[in-house]
């Protein structure tokens, strides 16, 4: 029994949350189906996969704002689905972001390669708990639940254009203020930068090398760019902020044409809002597990 | 320099690049000093990171800044003051 990618789009791969350029989202598709946050999940981006289903499936996906169909029914982003046997999954234009993950219940089986080409084949790992099997009783009797979780909720985290960036030490204050302009995304090199057009940097450093670090702000002729997660280990470019891990999520969004704004910041404060968006993402958790409750006992009853 | 790189990797800077002897005792020192808090280490040319997770040490020592634990096991790792 599997999944099968009927056209690849443009670029599918298999990952885990935590490989993915976009953590946040795979962790609240695979919520919302009752999984383990860092079950694998398959990322598309930009042109998603057309994915059909060989027996009934539950699903959810997040990220990127696509219009997504099966047949003649629309579906929306942070919900949970029953698809059933024969049923395909297209996704078309997207409103807003780049990147969607879809997250099946009991997870992906997937070793080997994980970049997903037309007319793969994915095993379920069918690591099914008590309540996947309760969830899958509930949902033989109807397509969908009540509930979602509205754009409105993600609003915070995805929407604003907004970037932190915390300051490095040595680097002059006026490298900050000229970084707090608003760019232009130009492109992404897949999981390893993406560049920016806008106001230039003049700022040149001594350091042999920089780490690479993940959301590194480095300068390229004077260009700002972000290093994503498979950016070089060692780095010759000039570095001088980095994008706290609560907004990487929102800069894997970035598609061609979007703005980028920086806000420099301290570390001290880059801890404040780590910490408040760890607290946010285990309330918006636990109230996903609440509604998946609530509503298994309302079938109950 | 000992500076953060973020909020959860801790950088030291040489002005001059280590000799696979000296990342040989850094590995072997942060493997001391390793935990599920301060959990990997990456060393350039002329860079070590330590990478951690803030809020797990935030909630251990009850503090709203990680860093000086880290600072100071970056120190232990490197060798300097």
């Amino acid at each position: 029994m599997s999944i099968i990618i009927q056209d690849k789009g443009l670029l599918s791969t298999v990952v885990t949350s935590s490989d993915a350029l976009d953590q946040l989202s795979p962790q609240i598709a695979n919520k919302l189906v009752g999984n383990d946050v860092d079950e694998k999940t398959i990322e598309m981006v930009i042109r998603p996969a057309k994915i059909q289903f060989t027996e009934p499936t539950v699903i959810a996906f997040s990220g990127a704002l696509f219009d997504v169909t099966v047949g003649v029914k629309t579906l929306s982003a942070n919900r949970m689905y029953i698809l059933d046997r024969g049923d395909v999954l297209t996704f078309h234009s997207s409103e807003r972001g780049g990147r969607v993950y879809l997250a099946v219940a009991g997870g992906i089986k997937k070793s080997g390669r994980n970049v997903l080409e037309s007319g793969d084949e994915l095993t379920m790992r069918r690591n099914y708990t008590e309540q996947h099997h309760e969830i899958f009783s509930m949902m033989r009797n109807k397509p969908t639940v009540s509930w979602g979780i509205g754009s409105y909720s993600l609003a915070e985290v995805y929407l604003s254009d907004n970037f932190h960036v915390v300051r490095r030490a040595g680097v002059p204050e006026s490298v900050y203020e000229q970084l707090e302009d608003t760019y232009t995304v130009i492109g992404e090199t897949y999981r390893y930068s993406i560049k920016l057009d806008g106001n230039t940097i003049d700022y040149n450093s001594e350091a042999i090398d920089n780490y690479g670090v993940q959301g590194g702000i480095f300068l390229k002729d004077n260009k700002p760019f972000i290093a994503l997660n498979d950016f070089d280990l060692s780095t010759e470019y000039t570095h001088i902020g980095t994008i706290p891990s609560y907004h990487m999520h929102k800069i894997a969004q970035k598609t061609k044409g979007s703005k980028v704004q920086f806000t420099a910041i301290d570390a001290e404060h880059a801890y404040v809002n780590l910490y408040n968006h760890e607290m946010w993402k285990k309330s918006l958790f636990k109230a996903i597990d609440y509604k998946i409750s609530k509503e298994l006992v309302k079938e109950k009853m | 320099m000992i500076f953060e790189n973020g909020e959860c990797v801790m950088t030291y800077q040489s002005d001059k690049a280590f000799t696979d002897e000296e990342k040989e005792s850094m590995l072997t020192r942060f493997n001391a000093v390793k935990s599920d808090e301060i959990y990997d280490i990456v060393m350039t040319q002329s860079t070590v990171n330590l990478l951690y997770y803030p809020t797990k040490i935030m909630e251990r020592l009850s503090v709203v800044d990680p860093s000086e634990i880290v600072i100071e096991k970056l120190v232990e790792v490197v060798g300097v003051k």
